[in-house]
Formats: C-alpha cells, structure tokens, sequence
C-alpha cells in the first residue's frame, strides 16, 4: 500500500489548482473528440437489435451521490428506447432510487407522464422494491408479487403493459444503471442465472439463451464488472462519466433533438487526469530529490 | 434466557430455512406449485427490512444522543443529525396522515427535501473525492518498488486511456486502456469472484449445519 507523506506545502494549495483548472473547461469547453469504446457500442447495438414493442427493463439501482454518472446513462438510453419505439417498465432496488427514477423518467416522458395515455401501455414505473437481492428473485420470477402496485398506486395487472409482463421470461433487454449492491452482479446471479433458456429470443450465450444485460455505473465499479462482460452475461457497459458522454454523442448523432451535454464535463475529466498525472510526477521527482540530498523523504 | 431459547432455536430455524430455500433453487422446477409456495419465504424479507429499518432508526438516535449526552467528539453534528432525522420524519409521517402521500415520494415538501437538499449534499460529499485523489496523487504514489512502479505506470495509461484527451495524444491510448481492463484486470477480477464465492458457499454451509454460530452472538 502507498505510503502516504506530507507536502512541503499545504495541501489545499493542490485542491485551488485543481478548482481552477476543472473549472475552466467546464466554463469554456475544449470540444474535445469523444471515441466510442467497444463497450458503449455494444450497448448501442444491443438496443438497436431489438425490435419496436419489446419490453425493456430499466432498473434504477443508485443514490445522489453517483447521479452526476448514471444520471446522463440512463436518461440516453431511456430516450434511445422511447424513440425506438420499445417498451419500458421502471423499477429500483434502491429506497433512494426510487425518486431520482421518477424525476429522471419525467424528463424524457414529460412531467406527469403518469396521467398520460402513454403511461400503462409504453411506460410502466413501478417504483421502488424493497428486499434487495430477494427483491430482484421475487422480481424476476413473478413481477406482480415483488410488488402489487406501481409507483403511483395503481394496481400492477390493471396495467396493460404488465398484463404482458409476468416474469422476466417476458423482457427482452434488461437495462442495469446502478453503483453498488444490489447492482449487475445481483442481476445476473439472481435473474440471469434462474431464468437462462426461458426466452428462446434472448442471445445464446455458451449455448444457453441468457437475458441480455446492459449496465451503466461508476468507473470505480466497472473493473468489476469486466469478467461478466467477457463471458457474455454483461452484452454492454457504459463506462463512468466517459461511457455516459459516447452513449450520449451516438445518440445525438442520429436524434439531434437529444442534447450533447457531457462534453465540458469530459473536458474537465481530462485536464484533471493529465494534472493527477504531473502530479504523480512532480511528487516524484521532489521524493527523488530530497531522497539523494540524504534528507528523510517524509 | 436458556441455551435452547438462544442457541438451537435460531440454528434449527436456521437449518430449516436454508434448507428449503436450497431445495427450491436447485431441485424444484420453475413454476411448480412447490417452488411457488417458497416464494412466501422470500416475501417474509420485506417484513424482516422494515423492522430493520426501525431498529436502525432507534439505534440511530440512542448513538447520537448519548453522544450530546457525554459532549462526546462532533457532539454538535449529533444535534444536527437529531434536528434533520426528526423533521425529515414528521414531514413523512405528515404527508401520510394527509393523505398527500399516496406512495413512497408523492408528499410534495418530502420529495422537494429529497430533490433539493440530500440530493445535492450527497453529490457534493461524493465529489470532493476528485480532491482528495489529486492530493494523495502527489503524496502517495512513489516508484519505491517494482509493483508500486507497475501501479503507477498502469494507473497513469488508464488515466489517459479513459479520458477524452488521451485519444488526442495519442490515439493508441484508448486502446491500450481497453485491453486492459479486458483482459489484465478481467483475469485478476475473475480469480477473485471465483474465490469470494468459493468463500462464501463454505461459509453458507458451516452457518446451515452451526458450525458457524458466530452471528448469534458470543457463546456465554
């Protein structure tokens, strides 16, 4: 483990750069080229697959504290599903997904998408279920006992949407935005994995038809998730705030009416990498003096 | 209390629990009338959290002010977690007996708390992360040894590879970031799933049989 030491100066004089150097880009964006990763495209072309009226679920497993990340994830995919005309039911496993889903749903769908005529029939947000992993199994094998109402209070079967949606052999893609526990792994292990080969329209994975997952999370979690995404469980992963800003930008590119607005924020990204690298650099260079001064490195 | 009231009641509940649920994972089929009589067990989990929840409110508050109590270390954020649990709960409860609160958030003043006071203050917590990475940046990461020297050169070509400018440098610094969160990292991630859940499935079977009795508490 690093062996932390202390500056020779005070340490808040490296947080006043760092303020002002993130804050420029982010006032005057450099409009940097944004690459796409192999890892956002699959989740593109897993979407693109499907086909107008498959049912998607969108499952909101995150707090406020990630919502700068997941937040620009889901509402791109949630707005690439509206216009390619799929279906979506909502949920969270998280007590504090639950409002962030509804507020996130509304401005895609438009506010009081409940009271629309869409509502029941495009769109169904069920809001949130409690239980964690038992919540996504009971989810998964019987949608309406993991919960019997949805967010608003209406009764699940009086929606026509979860008349076609009784378990998860019914869903066609599964989207995961999450940041922690229950998350992608709870998916797979207690959805994925109980359901294989209920779906014969699902992708054969190894021979077995598996549920396709696409996740969004935090770029600390997404190391994580990378065995999953190598063996076929996981189709795609939108990567940290990067994975939100290419899923945002192919978006735009074929739905101009789909704002592009990481790209200040990946600006920023960038000039904080490059200054935690001459960072690293410069505190080794001052260690490798003060080392052959014969002083003591601390 | 006697040792079949704290001991072989919770491991016989134990046994017999766990047992059904392994019995309906892997030996009974998906839709039969056996498997979906299990799945009253599950639901019981729901009943089990708000107690929890509950609890965690009690022992919440009873921490915080013993701490006002004793004036212990932050005893003044104690009173502020007091102030806002409380409120937050009367605003709750409040939207509930008016019946503005059809479902979890629906109470207006609830959700404008959530949406314009938690939620920035989480974010804002959250964040201040990118400091503190900055600083240990310059701290922490020295070349003393050949591994901490592979940490550093690996951390700085992902901290190309996974921003924008990175491609701008050098376009092949993507790709090398890709690599290896593929294959490098997948490697040594899977080899550690692999053995948390070796880990955790012995684990399961020595609580099921009580050999492992250590979440009931020291044995006196």
């Amino acid at each position: 483990m690093p062996t932390e030491e202390k500056t020779p100066f005070d340490r808040r004089y490296i947080y006043i750069v760092l303020f002002v150097l993130i804050s420029i880009p982010l006032l005057y964006p450099l409009n940097l080229p944004i690459p796409i990763s192999p890892m956002s495209q699959d989740v593109w072309d897993a979407t693109v697959a499907l086909s107008p009226g498959d049912i998607v679920v969108h499952s909101f497993d995150f707090g406020p504290s990630t919502l700068p990340e997941n937040e620009p994830q889901c509402s791109s995919h949630l707005f690439h599903c509206r216009e390619l005309g799929l279906r979506v039911v909502a949920v969270a496993f998280w007590a504090a997904g639950g409002p962030l889903a509804h507020d996130i749903i509304s401005e895609i769908y438009g506010e009081g998408y409940e009271n629309t005529a869409a509502y029941g029939t495009e769109i169904v947000y069920i809001g949130y279920i409690p239980g964690a992993e038992v919540g996504m199994q009971t989810f998964g094998d019987s949608t309406w006992d993991a919960k019997g109402t949805d967010h608003y209070g209406t009764s699940l079967p009086d929606l026509a949407l979860m008349q076609e949606v009784r378990s998860v052999a019914d869903v066609t893609l599964w989207a995961e935005w999450t940041s922690g526990t229950p998350g992608e792994q709870q998916v797979i292990q207690f959805i994925q994995g109980r359901h294989q080969g209920e779906n014969t329209d699902w992708p054969l994975v190894r021979g077995e038809h598996l549920l396709p997952i696409v996740a969004g999370s935090t770029a600390v979690s997404v190391p994580g998730m990378m065995p999953f995404y190598s063996a076929g469980q996981l189709v795609g992963i939108l990567n940290g705030l990067a994975g939100a800003g290419e899923y945002e930008k192919l978006v735009n590119d074929v739905y101009p009416q789909y704002p592009y607005e990481q790209g200040p924020g990946l600006d920023a990204q960038s000039v904080a990498h490059i200054l935690v690298i001459l960072f690293v650099v410069i505190g080794n260079i001052t260690w490798a003096i003060s080392k052959s001064g014969g002083g003591k490195s601390s | 209390m006697s040792l079949v009231v704290k001991r072989y009641i919770p491991l016989a509940i134990t046994f017999i629990m766990g047992f059904i649920m392994v019995i309906a994972t892997y030996f009974l089929a998906p839709g039969t009338p056996a498997r979906d009589a299990t799945a009253l067990l599950t639901a019981t989990v729901d009943v089990l959290v708000v107690t929890a929840g509950a609890i965690g409110l009690v022992a919440l508050l009873r921490h915080h002010l013993m701490n006002i109590n004793k004036r212990g270390r932050f005893w003044q954020y104690s009173t502020i977690t007091i102030i806002a649990v409380i409120i937050y709960l009367i605003i709750g409860l409040y939207g509930v007996a008016t019946h503005e609160q059809r479902y979890m958030y629906a109470s207006e003043l609830f959700s404008w708390v959530y949406s314009n006071i938690y939620v920035h203050m989480d974010m804002t917590i959250f964040s201040l992360l990118a400091f503190f990475i900055a600083s240990a940046a310059y701290r922490a990461f020295r070349l003393r040894s050949l591994e901490a020297s592979v940490l550093l050169i690996v951390g700085s070509l992902m901290l190309l590879g996974r921003a924008p400018i990175g491609g701008v440098i050098w376009e092949g610094f993507p790709a090398i970031a890709e690599w290896l969160l593929t294959v490098p990292n997948a490697a040594g991630n899977r080899a550690i799933t692999i053995g948390i859940a070796i880990g955790a499935i012995s684990l399961a079977i020595r609580q099921l049989l009580g050999v492992e009795r250590g979440y009931l508490g020291p044995e006196r």
